[in-house]
């Protein structure tokens, strides 16, 4: 089988994996860990009101897929401020938006080892909220192991 | 050790800047390749730590750039990278990268990694 052959038959992660990816680069770069959250119902950000923050990031090639991202404004802010090593009140709208494209992209690059993607990334997008996203998605909602109620959204879909 | 420090993000640009000066670097950062090679006319750097995907240019096409005029002994360069398909980083190879750090790292990693790097020598 080539390597392209086994790329279209990789299978998506499934939800508990997208959760393995997602912890393993928060618990190295920021020392947070997340799992699947047991009570959170199923969500789409870009629909939530307010303060929901989407990335979306394409990964092109022979098996086109993409990355998605999201976290409510709380989680946002209480990443971006691991990330920047500033409190959480100091996290601003560009700043969670840049910790949200950067994670998109170190996630994105663990979805492709773990799916043996031989294909490029793509930049990260910000979708602005109430912005309809096309695709059918395989999500998790995903909350921290240790620490407050917050939520993080990660999805991919190849539709 | 002088240290250029090129990423669109600006939690990376932080996280690698805090990391290289707990060394005892002296760390100057730009936000895309074009700022990088306005920072590279400007001063010396003992090594350049780039980013691949940016909005304005790839780290590849920077450390191809910066090779017309410095070797690895002048400048060494490091990409910092989520990208890890063989193919990619045989490319960046060819373009004059010196070595890889592989995202997700900690920053006890990125000191190991650089402090090795820039122990290697030319």
């Amino acid at each position: 089988m080539t390597a392209t052959e086994s790329a279209h038959h990789s299978p998506l992660p499934t939800p508990t994996a997208l959760a393995a990816l997602v912890s393993r680069v928060t618990e190295t770069m920021i020392g947070m860990a997340f799992s699947v959250s047991p009570s959170a119902k199923e969500l789409v950000p870009w629909q939530q009101d307010p303060g929901w923050r989407t990335v979306l990031l394409p990964i092109g090639g022979a098996r086109p897929v993409t990355v998605a991202v999201a976290a409510d404004e709380a989680t946002g802010k209480a990443i971006g401020g691991r990330m920047f090593s500033c409190p959480d009140s100091e996290v601003d709208e560009e700043m969670l938006l840049d910790t949200l494209r950067e994670l998109a992209n170190i996630i994105a690059g663990q979805v492709k080892s773990a799916m043996s993607l031989d294909q490029a990334l793509g930049l990260p997008k910000v979708v602005p909220p109430g912005t309809a996203v096309e695709g059918l998605w395989r999500s998790a909602v995903l909350q921290p192991d240790h620490g407050r109620e917050q939520l993080f959204w990660v999805a991919i879909t190849d539709r | 050790m002088q240290a250029l420090v090129v990423d669109d993000s600006a939690a990376m640009r932080r996280i690698l800047q805090r990391a290289l000066e707990q060394l005892g670097w002296s760390v100057s950062t730009a936000s895309g390749t074009v700022e990088a090679m306005l920072r590279l006319q400007e001063n010396v750097f003992d090594v350049l730590v780039t980013d691949w995907h940016m909005p304005d240019g790839t780290g590849v096409d920077l450390a191809r750039h910066v090779r017309e005029t410095r070797s690895s002994a002048q400048l060494k360069i490091v990409m910092v990278t989520s990208e890890s398909t063989h193919e990619a980083l045989t490319t960046a190879l060819g373009s004059g990268v010196d070595d890889f750090i592989m995202k997700p790292f900690d920053t006890a990693t990125i000191q190991e990694r650089m402090t090795e790097v820039m122990a290697e020598g030319g």
